[in-house]
């Protein structure tokens, strides 16, 4: 069996369960804490060895596989936050509805600049590539979508945060940086989703378009816990858990289809 | 796959359609020909390096260079 069959079966199942134990509260406040902090740890350490050797398996240290690798940095730096926050939570025995900003929130939000630089090299190398970038209009309306998810995050999200009194300093900081991170990620985001829309079925576009799919569910979840967050009521092993752990999956599987391109063309596969 | 009167041009969109989908294929051969001052259609066997050069160029962003290397390899053997 393939290696993204087999993750694609494992993220299904893995997500029926997580969701299931989510909707159900089996176990009590005390498991779903426990597996809000785990699940997260195992999700991105999957994420970060299949980036891993989706990047190995470029044979030259070229534009694209400085891309990768600024990728890998990004969801390793994601992943020792989870790690981080497990321990704090889990062994130091932090409350960390108390404990905003943490260390983990220092290595998340430091995970976003390799993150937005490997993004931002894929459109610079695409836009350089000479292939179609599509049609202008189109990148007029994804213009207008950021500037209206931009002043809706702005206005439900940020002017609130900034005009609440009770946060100030480094927690006023870190609330307003993740929005703000979310929002500029997202832009080349919805640009390869909409580039990886022009090559149809297209095997090569595939990795793109997972990348794509999984930076939008971290957004999705970045941008609930803000909100949730600031107003106290964020607790661990929710629904918005299922959307981080959901995009590292989806990120692994990229990965994954990176890899399988890579190798499958090595191998001489543009002669079949 | 849209069909050319001009072989060359269906050769090179039959190595790109299962790599890029259909529609990109062609919008590639497209983009590169009007790039060396060409159509798809006027496509002659001395524009084939020149082609392959560019559609390589292309593919590294995706595949990394030792792989686009190998297409554009591919390219380069159409006669």
């Amino acid at each position: 069996m393939k290696k993204s069959t087999l993750l694609w079966y494992f993220t299904a199942v893995f997500c029926a369960i997580n969701l299931a134990l989510i909707l159900s509260g089996i176990g009590g406040e005390r498991f779903s804490l426990v597996l809000g902090d785990l699940l997260p740890v195992l999700c991105s350490i999957i994420s970060v060895i299949c980036l891993y050797t989706a990047f190995r398996s470029f044979k030259v240290f070229d534009f694209t596989k400085k891309a990768w690798l600024l990728i890998l940095a990004g969801i390793f730096l994601y992943a020792v936050a989870e790690i981080t926050y497990a321990i704090l939570e889990l062994i130091v025995k932090k409350d960390m509805n108390e404990t905003f900003p943490s260390l983990a929130d220092i290595f998340w939000c430091t995970g976003y600049i390799p993150l937005l630089w490997g993004m931002g090299m894929m459109f610079i190398g695409y836009k350089q590539s000479g292939f179609p970038l599509g049609n202008v209009k189109l990148y007029g309306i994804l213009s207008v979508i950021v500037l209206i998810l931009f002043a809706v995050i702005f206005y439900y999200v940020l002017i609130p945060i900034f005009q609440d009194p009770e946060t100030t300093g480094l927690q006023l900081f870190f609330s307003m940086y993740y929005p703000i991170a979310d929002i500029i990620i997202v832009i080349p985001a919805l640009v390869l989703m909409y580039i990886t829309s022009l090559f149809g079925r297209g095997k090569i576009s595939l990795p793109w378009r997972y990348l794509a799919i999984g930076f939008f569910s971290f957004t999705i979840a970045d941008l609930l816990y803000s909100y949730q967050v600031w107003q106290g009521i964020y607790t661990g092993g929710s629904l918005i858990d299922l959307f981080w752990n959901i995009g590292y999956l989806i990120m692994a599987l990229a990965a994954i289809y990176q890899k399988q391109l890579v190798e499958f063309f090595s191998k001489g596969g543009a002669q079949s | 796959m849209k069909e050319y009167t001009n072989p060359l041009a269906n050769k090179i969109c039959g190595i790109l359609s299962p790599l890029v989908g259909d529609m990109m294929a062609c919008g590639v051969l497209k983009s590169q020909a009007i790039k060396i001052g060409f159509t798809e259609e006027n496509i002659t066997i001395d524009h084939i390096p020149a082609l392959a050069e560019g559609i390589e160029r292309g593919l590294v962003i995706f595949l990394g260079s030792g792989v686009a290397k190998q297409i554009g390899e591919k390219i380069r053997d159409i006669k």
